[in-house]
């Protein structure tokens, strides 16, 4: 009575024949991206980043990391003792009884993801994602069923039962990847974290503390296509990464576009370009829609341009660059890599950059200033405060690029309590003055990597004319491009955040501080560039506590903080939701009862500062440190 | 019916940023190539000068190029160009350029040298055939609508409401030509004389405190303003004197 054990054998081979074909069939839609490095030794790479990496980021939801751990461990497990028992012909009973253990626990969490199912968030994706439980469950229950009950006593009937669940949970599990189901994130997953864009992402704990992996790449300005037109243009690990989205919608919570109803939602950003890479309409999507488009107005192809057929302007205009879907995707998927693709390709090929953009990239290219500014007057805030501006062949240790807060008046008191500071400190430091031209940062996020390039080629040729130690900022954006994105273009500096250096001189005890006179509930929103891009969440709350202050944090805070909304030139390109995303981030500081909101970038204090009606005050920590400064009357 | 093909030529010239005076398209000139390439798509973008770097803006802003007509430092720019877009029936310029003289006249100069009407302040323009109608800019949110036979230069209003836009991949995509030299005869005398501007201090003035009926009085009385005379001390002294009346009227503010 083998011939049901012969059955499943064949079936085993069939499904892995299944499997192959449909992955080929998937991989010929990557292989159509552009080319991007290939080694299959960085298969071996994936335990490691599956275990560490991903489940880092799985974690945080203990529910759902239990849920997976158990379907899919005890699915892996459940296929190979397969694989090896019926697979091999080996029929060993031993195996099977392993193959019971195997399929109860996958059983268990099937059971799991039901119950999750039954009420779902609403940022989880339901259509194919609602039968999961079922088929998964029949694939277990099907294995179960084999492997515990000796085929002869089995009935005609209850053989064909149990052959039946078998065969619509292996459907599930090997025709994802080929028709595009659910379990294609298995395989696409898989391979992604082997293949992903950013290996750096995975470097060992150190390192990656040292340099997240956030810089943009450069752009090759005489490349036939600038940026991404077409899904093609892609590259084919971008590609790929796209199809390992599980539609989990734990970028669109998080997203602050989405939650200020502007037309954008990381999520279905994804399968929209999966849709690209794939071909279709998006009226099947099973998840929220942007707001306000509604779905099945839009599709496209692998060769047709992703905007506006595909996708529409406003929602690529909408992204902060906060990277705040990217922190929160247990995918490791690069959303804010893609979006700048398409900007670029829209701005540099198309020139079809929405709002005051054009004006401010205009302003960039003829005056070194976003604003359109006399550059001369960048240093007009320092005036009267005795602060030496730095000349070629004087060499000065600590050297301060102001950025393009220099012109705010607001930002400028800013500015002036940190000279406060370095002078309290006998810091040797000199400003950049006239002679700082703007980073471009804001013209790269916004896709002109044209204007930014020729504005890095200048600074960097300043810089290098002069004789200094270390670059000091108090703008985190110029933080950011100084020091992860210069380096691709030849400026390498040493470059410090004005929190961190100043903790470094507190700590030291060179700067002396004393107790703050606040007596508000005080909370501190961390700047993107500085937190998630840079991994600097602690600086300014230490320097907080050294002056007394006990931060009362938000919910959203530290890497996982919430934007201003001032990022990515999106107040340049302004694109119209229900509400503003200071409004939300105020409201969140709101809710924490606090008087006070401590900031770190001149963005955030213009942003949060713009909220009106009665809200909290926005101070940078410089200014109160300053405040705080020992023996001042 | 409209001729099949219409000749038209774009005049632009090199600007100046009024914050850096970085050299740059002038915005009227990038306007009125615009214009010309919504009436057409091959448009002849000419400049009498040097092939200055701010010409490759016009590029990016959708010229396939810029045909350069040398010219001798200090020549007048009419004849060359009279000469280039003879037989041309449409040349579109901006009203004013942005550096030099700027003095608007050369679409004047240039309409009468090719004996050919002139529209000036131009927001929008719509050929019908072998006229154009022209939407013009008044003064106090005023327009008139005219109509030209062609050929005819046409001048653009800074205000004309388009939008043109700058794209990298065109500026990388276009080329500057050079036109063999024409000949030019110096600019005209011009009847203007220049010199540097001179900034004129200004009296600061403390804020009047004085209520109305102290003010009033004021005006009839003869007597001192108030005040105080600083005869004695150190030129420091003097200074100090000087900065804490400043202070105290808040006339600066450190
Ligand atoms: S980067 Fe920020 S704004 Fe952009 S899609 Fe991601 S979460 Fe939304
Ligand atoms: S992109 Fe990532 S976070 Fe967003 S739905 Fe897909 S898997 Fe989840």
């Amino acid at each position: 009575m083998h011939s049901l054990d012969h059955l499943v054998t064949l079936f085993f081979w069939l499904a892995v024949a299944a499997l192959a074909f449909g992955t080929m069939r998937r991989a010929r839609l990557w292989r159509a991206g552009a080319a991007a490095p290939f080694n299959w030794a960085q298969l071996l790479t994936v335990p490691r980043r599956y275990l560490v990496d991903v489940h880092h980021v799985v974690a945080r939801d203990p529910y759902i990391a239990r849920t997976h751990m158990l379907v899919a461990g005890g699915a892996v497990a459940a296929m190979a003792l397969v694989a090896l028992n019926y697979g091999l012909m080996l029929y060993r009973p031993l195996l099977n009884g392993a193959l019971v253990l195997a399929a109860a626990v996958m059983l268990g969490g099937s059971y799991l993801v039901w119950q999750r199912r039954r009420a779902p968030l609403p940022r989880l994706s339901a259509g194919p994602w609602n039968r999961l439980p079922y088929t998964l469950a029949a694939f277990a229950f099907g294995l179960l069923a084999l492997a515990l009950l000796p085929s002869a006593l089995l009935s005609g009937f209850f053989a064909a039962l149990i052959m039946l669940a078998l065969l619509a949970g292996t459907a599930e599990l090997v025709l994802g990847i080929g028709t595009g189901g659910p379990m294609k994130h298995a395989v696409a997953g898989v391979l992604h974290l082997a293949f992903h864009p950013r290996a750096e992402r995975f470097a060992p704990r150190a390192e990656r503390f040292a340099m997240r992996s956030t810089a943009l790449r450069p752009l090759d300005l005489a490349a036939p296509v600038l940026g991404v037109e077409k899904p093609t243009d892609f590259r084919w690990n971008q590609l790929l990464g796209f199809d390992a989205c599980v539609q989990c919608g734990k970028c669109e919570a998080a997203c602050p576009a989405f939650a200020a109803g502007q037309p954008l939602n990381p999520k279905k950003f994804i399968q929209d370009m999966v849709l690209g890479l794939s071909g279709g309409s998006d009226a099947a999507f099973a998840g929220s829609p942007y707001p306000g488009i509604t779905l099945g107005g839009h599709s496209g192809g692998p060769e047709e341009p992703i905007l506006p057929a595909l996708l529409a302007p406003e929602t690529l205009w909408s992204c902060t660059t906060c990277r705040a879907c990217v922190e929160e995707c247990p995918m490791q998927i690069e959303h804010v890599d893609a979006i700048i693709d398409l900007r670029r390709f829209q701005t540099l090929a198309r020139g079809a950059l929405p709002g005051k953009g054009p004006e401010m990239l205009g302003n960039l290219r003829e005056t070194a200033t976003q604003g359109g500014y006399d550059n001369a007057a960048r240093y007009h805030w320092a005036v009267d405060l005795n602060v030496r501006q730095i000349r070629p062949g004087e060499s000065v240790d600590v050297l301060l690029v102001a950025g393009e807060g220099a012109f705010d008046m607001r930002y400028q008191r800013s500015l002036r309590a940190l000279v406060k500071l370095l002078q309290a400190a006998s810091v040797d430091f000199a400003i950049l003055g006239a002679l700082e031209v703007d980073t471009g940062d804001t013209a790269r996020r916004l896709g002109d990597e044209a204007t930014f390039q020729a504005q890095a080629v200048r600074l960097i040729a300043t810089l290098s004319t002069l004789t200094f130690g270390r670059i000091l900022t108090a703008d985190p954006h110029v933080f950011h491009s100084l020091k992860n994105e210069y380096p691709a273009l030849g400026g390498h500096f040493t470059v410090l955040h004005h929190t961190v250096f100043l903790a470094g001189l507190a700590s030291s005890g060179q700067l002396k501080l004393g107790a703050t006179s606040e007596t508000r509930t005080i909370t501190y929103h961390d700047p993107c560039y500085l937190g998630r891009y840079n991994g600097e969440t602690e600086a300014p709350r230490a320097l907080l506590r050294q002056i007394g202050v006990r931060l009362t944090e938000m919910e959203r805070s530290g890497l996982r903080g919430r934007c201003c909304g001032g990022g990515g030139g999106a107040p340049l390109t302004d694109i119209p939701g229900t509400q503003r995303i200071p409004d939300i981030r105020i409201a969140d500081a709101r809710a924490t009862g606090a008087g006070l909101v401590a900031v770190a970038c001149p963005g955030c204090t213009a942003m949060l500062e713009g909220v009106v009606g009665p809200r909290p005050e926005v101070i940078d920590v410089a200014e109160l440190l300053a405040a705080a400064l020992e023996g001042q009357a | 019916m409209m001729p099949p093909q219409l000749k038209i030529a774009a005049l632009v010239s090199v600007g100046r940023n009024p914050a850096s005076g970085a050299p740059r398209a002038a915005r009227n000139d990038v306007l009125a190539l615009d214009a010309a390439l919504a009436l057409a798509p091959e448009v002849s973008v000419l400049h009498a000068g040097d092939a200055a770097p701010a010409l490759y803006d016009y590029l990016a802003y959708g010229a396939a190029n810029v045909e350069v007509l040398p010219l001798p430092a200090g020549a007048d720019a009419l004849a060359p160009l009279a000469a280039r877009v003879a037989g041309y029936d449409l040349i579109l310029c901006g009203q004013r350029a942005e550096a030099g003289q700027g003095s608007g006249t050369l679409p004047y100069r240039l309409a009468k040298a090719l004996n050919m009407p002139v529209v000036s302040a131009a927001l929008e323009i719509t050929l019908l055939g072998d006229e154009a109608e022209i939407v013009q800019f008044l003064p106090k949110g005023q327009r008139r609508v005219v109509r030209v036979s062609l050929p005819a230069v046409i001048a653009l209003h800074p205000l004309a409401p388009r939008a043109p836009r700058y794209v990298y991949a065109s500026l990388r995509a276009g080329r500057l030509l050079s036109a063999p030299a024409l000949v030019a005869a110096p600019l005209p005398a011009s009847p203007w004389q220049s010199e540097p501007a001179v900034k004129k201090p200004q009296r600061l003035k403390p804020l009047e405190t004085r209520q109305g009926h102290a003010r009033l009085l004021g005006a009839i009385a003869t007597e001192s303003k108030g005040g105080a005379l600083v005869r004695e001390g150190s030129a420091a002294e003097k200074a100090r004197a000087i900065l804490d009346y400043l202070r105290t009227n808040r006339l600066i503010e450190f």
